[in-house]
């Protein structure tokens, strides 16, 4: 099973690089294509299916930056292996929970990840670490040039390419930055933020997307609109938004050390014996210290932890990945004390004063 | 963090937001409470609460009388509303009239793809695009008050669109 290699190396959106990564995880940018030939996925049988798998790993194969790369079969897998392609953020919910053949093709570093028959028939996935929009997007413009030279898309001249959901029509572009926001969250003023953002036509979530819970103060935000304007200016709208928020972030952190430093350090530090110390952990707890720690790394209250570690370890306590990484099923409650463990481990070394 | 507007207890989880003839509305629900209104998990939430919950009419049925069906893939419209995923491309040419407000409603009015193309299609769109770039740029000009440079750019701006309306 090729995926039990993933597991060794975390991909590369979660080395904490790239500009402004200390509150920018991860920028992605994800391009949804139709085979004109084809019913929509939502409207085809397995056979056809299969058929469209087949066709899109041959026309994969034909070009250059798509024949390397790695294509996960979905069908035959665990519930707990599809869970942990999730976890990863290399296939969606949807896709997870989707019948029939359906795969994703996946290189190396993880910054480029095809998912087949999801909603569309490709999604085509580029994330990389720190605001790196346009980076993210060049990696899969390519690719979808050279797909569309050997695959007939659906395309129209003027509504551009055709979508099962009228909501992704004309460039098929969802772009996406997920941020770390402790400081508008303690400050009382994300309520504000993403009041703005939404009056931008942007849509928030959390960290694993639709309608899923924002845990850890993390938050990903994208575009609503996706015809009108080029998949550039999209891209350009989106970081100009995020620059204010960004800077607002970053002032009522600034503000927060101002007014009550004992109070924020305190936050950290209690944060971070209790990740050093806990036998018995919940995600949800977990995930709330993880910010804070993060958070103290930022602000130099933990210098000596590396962001990437604590990057690391958002995804890596998450259920899927536990289990894989202790080889083994584990009900919830045994869950929470292999994370715990895994957590201690993970800080082990690191963040020692002196 | 919002809090559940229908038990006014729960953190809110599923947040919907509605915007029809540039009135926003923003409804935050619970898991729970989402799930007692109908609003699946299962489903992009932001999307169908768009679609169905847009300028939808009960007596739309009744006035037209009839569904419009694709032949290709046999959707038809009222089964699109509901579940707000088309059955295949073709849908978007056999439910054009109805669409395309449905389209510019979600879309910010927006209607006219500007960005990159398949190879081998059409080059209408790198058209269309530097008809938008050139509208830019001349609009730039006479802020700048380049007079000069903004009457050229005008009769390349006509000259485009000429060539465009062929
Ligand atoms: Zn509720
Ligand atoms: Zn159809």
């Amino acid at each position: 099973m090729p995926i039990n290699n993933l597991v060794k190396t975390p991909g590369q959106w979660l080395m904490g690089e790239g500009p402004q990564s200390d509150i920018v995880l991860s920028s992605r940018v994800r391009l949804a294509r139709n085979l004109a030939r084809h019913h929509f996925v939502g409207r085809v049988s397995d056979t056809e299916k299969r058929e469209i798998a087949d066709e899109v790993r041959d026309a994969l194969s034909t070009t250059s930056s798509g024949k390397d790369l790695l294509y996960c079969d979905l069908e035959p897998m665990t519930s707990l292996e599809r869970r942990f392609l999730v976890e990863r953020h290399l296939i969606s919910r949807e896709q997870e929970r989707g019948g029939g053949a359906r795969g994703v093709a996946v290189n190396k570093d993880e910054t480029v990840a095809i998912m087949v028959n999801e909603e569309d028939h490709l999604r085509m996935q580029g994330i990389m670490s720190g605001m790196q929009l346009h980076e993210t997007f060049s990696a899969i413009d390519k690719l979808d040039d050279e797909l569309s030279t050997v695959l007939d898309y659906a395309y129209d001249d003027k509504l551009g390419y055709l979508t099962a959901c009228p909501t992704n029509v004309g460039t098929g572009m969802r772009v996406s930055v997920m941020l770390h926001l402790p400081g508008l969250v303690m400050t009382r003023h994300i309520e504000k933020a993403f009041r703005a953002v939404h009056d931008h036509r942007l849509t928030v979530r959390g960290l694993y997307g639709e309608g899923t819970e924002a845990q850890g103060e993390l938050y990903q935000i994208s575009n609503q609109i996706t015809i009108g304007r080029s998949e550039t200016e999209i891209i350009e709208d989106l970081r100009s938004m995020m620059d204010g928020v960004i800077e607002y972030e970053r002032k009522s952190r600034e503000r927060l050390m101002e007014v009550d430093a004992a109070k924020v350090e305190d936050r950290v530090w209690r944060a971070y014996a209790t990740l050093q110390h806990a036998r018995v952990i919940s995600s949800e707890e977990a995930m709330s210290h993880l910010s804070s720690v993060r958070l103290g790394v930022c602000l130099g209250i933990l210098p000596k932890i590396d962001m990437h570690t604590i990057n690391q370890v958002f995804v890596y306590t998450q259920p899927a990945h536990l289990q894989r990484v202790e080889g083994r099923e584990l009900e919830a409650e045994a869950r929470d004390v292999a994370r715990a463990g895994y957590i201690r481990e993970k800080l082990k070394g690191e963040g020692k004063v002196n | 963090m919002y809090i559940c507007q229908i038990c006014n207890k729960n953190p809110a989880t599923v947040h919907l937001t509605d915007i029809h003839n540039n009135v926003k509305k923003e409804l935050h629900m619970c898991e729970e409470c989402a799930g007692k209104k109908g609003f699946s998990i299962k489903h992009n939430i932001n999307i169908p609460g768009m679609i169905s919950s847009g300028d939808e009419q009960p007596t739309e049925k009744k006035k037209t009388g009839k569904d419009i069906t694709c032949n290709d893939c046999g959707m038809s419209w009222s089964e699109f509303r509901a579940n707000g995923r088309f059955g295949c491309a073709k849908d978007y040419e056999a439910f054009k009239e109805k669409l395309l407000p449905l389209i510019s409603d979600i879309q910010a009015n927006e209607m006219e793809h500007v960005g990159k193309h398949p190879a081998g299609a059409e080059n209408q769109s790198s058209k269309r695009r530097e008809v938008i770039e050139c509208r830019k740029q001349l609009r730039e000009a006479v802020e700048r008050e380049a007079y000069e440079e903004a009457a050229k750019l005008r009769d390349k701006l006509k000259e485009l669109e000429d060539e465009m309306s062929k």
